[in-house]
């Protein structure tokens, strides 16, 4: 099951590097998607069971993130924001 | 996720956070009274929410990465909207928000990737692995 992790990856960023172990002890696997690059909200909900959307400060692009939750919000697409 | 709902959900377009926007008139996700960066707070369930089905405990002691939370303004009308709030800290601050109606749309001031373990999910953790699982098999 793949999840949807919006938001820029840093692997200096002890939250990032540990939301995919984190993911995988939940059975899950997660693929990043970066602000600047969120795909249409139809490809979101056909690719993802679900959406995380990843702690930033701030993100590359606001209104990428915003846009990811918006397709979560309205298409009932599982989403959390840590 | 809060400025997004209070965007669209709310009508209140020029919502902004406080880190990127700190001059804008409308903020729904201020400055906390003291920063929680690094450190570990307890978080109290409300009784009847998804997140405290989902912990199973009255409260739980989490790890913060956050100077900036939910306006202590905005939280009439986002909780009226049914963006409800699930756990708070000891002064009752909004720690956890959840959508009504939705399968699975939480929000945590927290990090709880920090405290999930490969034999112990998070139970948040968990819980929305079920809902994505559940989700993605309705076809």
């Amino acid at each position: 099951m793949l999840i949807g992790v919006v938001g820029d990856y840093n692997p200096a960023n002890e939250t990032h590097t540990m939301l995919g172990a984190s993911l995988g002890h939940a059975g899950a696997v997660g693929e990043w998607i970066s602000t600047d690059a969120v795909p249409s909200p139809e490809e979101l909900e056909e690719r993802f069971a679900g959406i995380w959307l990843a702690p930033a400060s701030p993100y590359r692009s606001m209104d990428g993130a915003l846009a990811a939750v918006t397709t979560a919000r309205e298409r009932g697409i599982p989403l959390v924001a840590t | 996720m809060l400025v997004e709902y209070a965007r669209n959900v709310l009508g209140a377009e020029g919502a902004e956070h406080a880190e990127t926007s700190p001059d804008a008139a409308d903020l729904v996700v201020t400055p906390l009274a003291c920063s929680l960066w690094g450190q570990e707070h307890r978080v109290g369930l409300i009784p009847g929410t998804r997140a405290a089905d989902l912990y199973g405990v009255d409260a739980a002691v989490e790890d913060y990465f956050c100077s900036y939370g939910l306006s202590p303004e905005y939280r009439p009308r986002i909780e009226e909207s049914g963006l409800r709030v699930s756990g708070v800290d000891d002064e009752g601050d909004p720690r956890i928000v959840e959508l009504e109606g939705h399968p699975f749309l939480v929000a945590t001031l927290f990090c709880f990737q920090t405290r999930s373990r490969e034999d112990e999910p998070h139970p948040l953790d968990a819980g929305f692995a079920d809902a994505a699982r559940q989700s993605s098999v309705v076809t």
